[in-house]
């Protein structure tokens, strides 16, 4: 084809309208399914970090002021503990964000890592590092960090193994965990409800 | 039979990341483990032979000058349905290969291919082309990943070889990405280019 | 201020753009033979990032997300940089006859450099301000600039360096030393926390 003017911007034109209508339809097909796999990523890390529960947390979530976001479980209208998804802001390599869930006891159940940049091999390391029950000085399931005693890296005092060549992950991680038990606590706390 | 020929040129004789050395950044950025590569390859391939095919088609209606803008905005179109099938059905797969698959827009080996390629060769040529090319950047990509996964890791595709605590780290690392593509390309120019 | 200058620090040092993002390697194995041409590229490379990136952000929060369409970004971006990279050599070579002397040949180089596209997508997905996001894109162009200029001044020593076999000449045995150079620039990981 020739190079005129109006054959150019007629050949560019129908291009791009032909390559916008696919995408438009594209989108339509994909739009649910894409919802679809965000909302079974979320129930996902619920039931990894929460056990049994019958309620949608997602209808009795409240976010506080820091953007942090507690989501309260119900099993049979009896509460169930609660999800709480925090950000770590003081990772190795950037911030970090993770779903923590606690007992009604106010003691950590389970954690997930939803998103992170951490090195491959060291700090990545800690979504099976901390959670490992064969490794008690480790794991930090069913331990309760409260404002009195937070959880520490053995390091610092605290009683919780670093990840090898991590520390400053681990202190991230676990500073995480303390803030988001004090999120927990107050959303329990009667004022809140 | 030349359709043949042609796919086999693109995987080895014309290999995009060995000889041409074409691609680079993905080939370094997502091949930390063997999964990550292979589906980066296959990413690329499925946009390539997807786009050869259709700029082949195309190729009679698009004026000579508007060219290469003609040749971005199919590219483009064709990253964006698989960033969103992406999006739809592999989500955990889209997240850990990341920016990487919307710079599959820029990765020079597409518009390569539909220049010197597409543009002037018929459809089933060009797919023949897409393929051999893309399966060659696939291999190239597991490959790598293998490499850097087994020894930093001590695993090829999950599957343990020997315990992770005796890999050398910095093969997953930056670094090592460097140097394993460096010395698989000394090794493909020792053994296929120049056969002494 | 502070902000600024962690933003400034990281993108040069902790999180190079080649050395730890893998962006824009094409250039970097390309045009690093001699020191001149890796000054120009430099150079170019900045003054497109900057702009590319004020303009692509303005068109994400002005027109894409006002009209609901973000799933169109990779397409509007890539053009928007085509044409951007385009005018600017033409306003160049009317106006700046010096400065097109010194920076045009690199400019159509640019199109493909996928740290350009790589910049101006990150920055929306990491959320940032106008001000920001500039901030960004110049410093990330400043860390390329680093690198390409060290690698070049090593490649030009390598040139003259005997007894590397046949088979490791050229690009493999650049890609060994920007190994070496990518452990070096890991001892900066971890500072911008």
């Amino acid at each position: 084809m020739k190079s005129t003017l109006r054959n150019m911007c007629l050949s560019l034109g129908l291009l791009v309208t032909a390559s916008a209508a696919i995408l438009a339809g594209v989108k339509n097909l994909t739009d649910e399914p894409i919802a679809e796999a965000a909302r079974k990523a979320r129930l996902q890390a619920f039931t990894e970090v929460l056990g049994p529960f019958d309620n949608n947390p997602e209808d009795a979530s409240s976010v506080l002021a820091d953007g942090t976001t507690v989501y309260r479980a119900t099993l049979g209208n009896v509460p169930a503990g609660a999800a709480v998804e925090i950000t770590a802001p003081q990772g190795f390599s950037g911030p970090f964000s993770l779903m923590v869930g606690f007992a009604p006891d106010g003691s950590v159940k389970g954690y997930t890592v939803l998103a992170h940049s951490e090195t491959p091999g060291l700090g990545a390391k800690m979504g099976a590092w901390f959670s490992d029950p064969s490794r008690p000085s480790r794991s930090i399931i069913g331990r309760t960090p409260d404002s009195g005693s937070p959880l520490a890296v053995s390091k610092d005092g605290g009683e919780v193994d670093a990840i090898t060549g991590a520390t400053i992950t681990s202190r991230a991680f676990l500073q995480a965990i303390n803030k988001a038990a004090e999120a927990y606590r107050k959303t329990q706390s009667p004022t809140a409800e | 039979m030349k359709a043949l020929t042609i796919f086999l040129d693109g995987l080895i004789r014309r290999n995009p990341t060995f000889v041409l050395i074409l691609g680079m950044c993905p080939t370094l950025g997502t091949t930390s483990s063997a999964l990550t590569g292979f589906s980066m390859g296959l990413a690329t391939l499925f946009v390539l032979a997807l786009s050869n095919m259709a700029i082949s088609g195309l190729k009679s209606l698009v004026p000579e000058k508007v060219r290469i803008p003609a040749f971005i905005v199919v590219i483009a179109s064709f990253v964006t349905v698989l960033q969103m099938l992406m999006q739809a059905y592999l989500p955990a797969l889209n997240a850990t290969l990341g920016i990487f698959i919307p710079l599959i827009v820029v990765n020079c080996i597409l518009l390569g291919r539909a220049e010197a390629f597409a543009s002037k060769n018929s459809v089933g040529l060009s797919l023949a082309d897409g393929l051999g090319v893309g399966l060659g950047f696939t291999c190239a990509l597991t490959l790598l990943g293998c490499i850097r996964e087994l020894l930093g890791a001590g695993s090829i595709f999950g599957i343990e070889i020997f315990p992770e605590q005796y890999g050398a780290l910095v093969f997953v690392l930056a670094p090592g990405a460097f140097i394993v593509l460096g010395l698989l390309i000394a090794l493909f120019n020792r053994l296929i280019i120049k056969p002494e | 201020m502070l902000e600024y200058l962690t933003i400034i620090f990281t993108a040069i040092l902790v999180n190079n753009i080649v050395f730890a993002q893998f962006l824009g390697i094409c250039p970097f194995i390309g045009v690093s033979k001699n020191l001149e041409s890796a000054y120009g590229m430099g150079a170019a490379v900045a003054f497109v990032m900057a702009i590319a990136t004020a303009v692509t952000w303005l068109l994400q929060t002005y027109v894409l997300v006002p009209l609901g369409v973000e799933f169109v970004q990779t397409i509007a971006f890539i053009l928007v940089i085509a044409i951007l990279v385009q005018m600017l050599e033409i306003i160049m070579k009317k106006t700046a006859p010096g400065l097109y002397a010194a920076l045009g040949v690199y400019l159509p180089l640019i199109t493909t450099n996928c740290a350009v596209l790589g910049v101006a997508i990150m920055v929306t997905q990491k959320g940032m301000n106008f001000a920001q996001s500039i901030v960004y894109a110049v410093a990330t162009a400043a860390g390329f600039a680093l690198a390409l200029t060290i690698f070049a001044g090593i490649r030009t020593r390598l040139e003259l360096t005997e007894g590397i076999p046949q088979s490791m000449r050229g690009v493999p045995i650049a890609l060994i030393v920007a190994g070496l150079l990518a452990m070096a620039f890991m001892g900066f990981t971890g500072m911008g926390a």
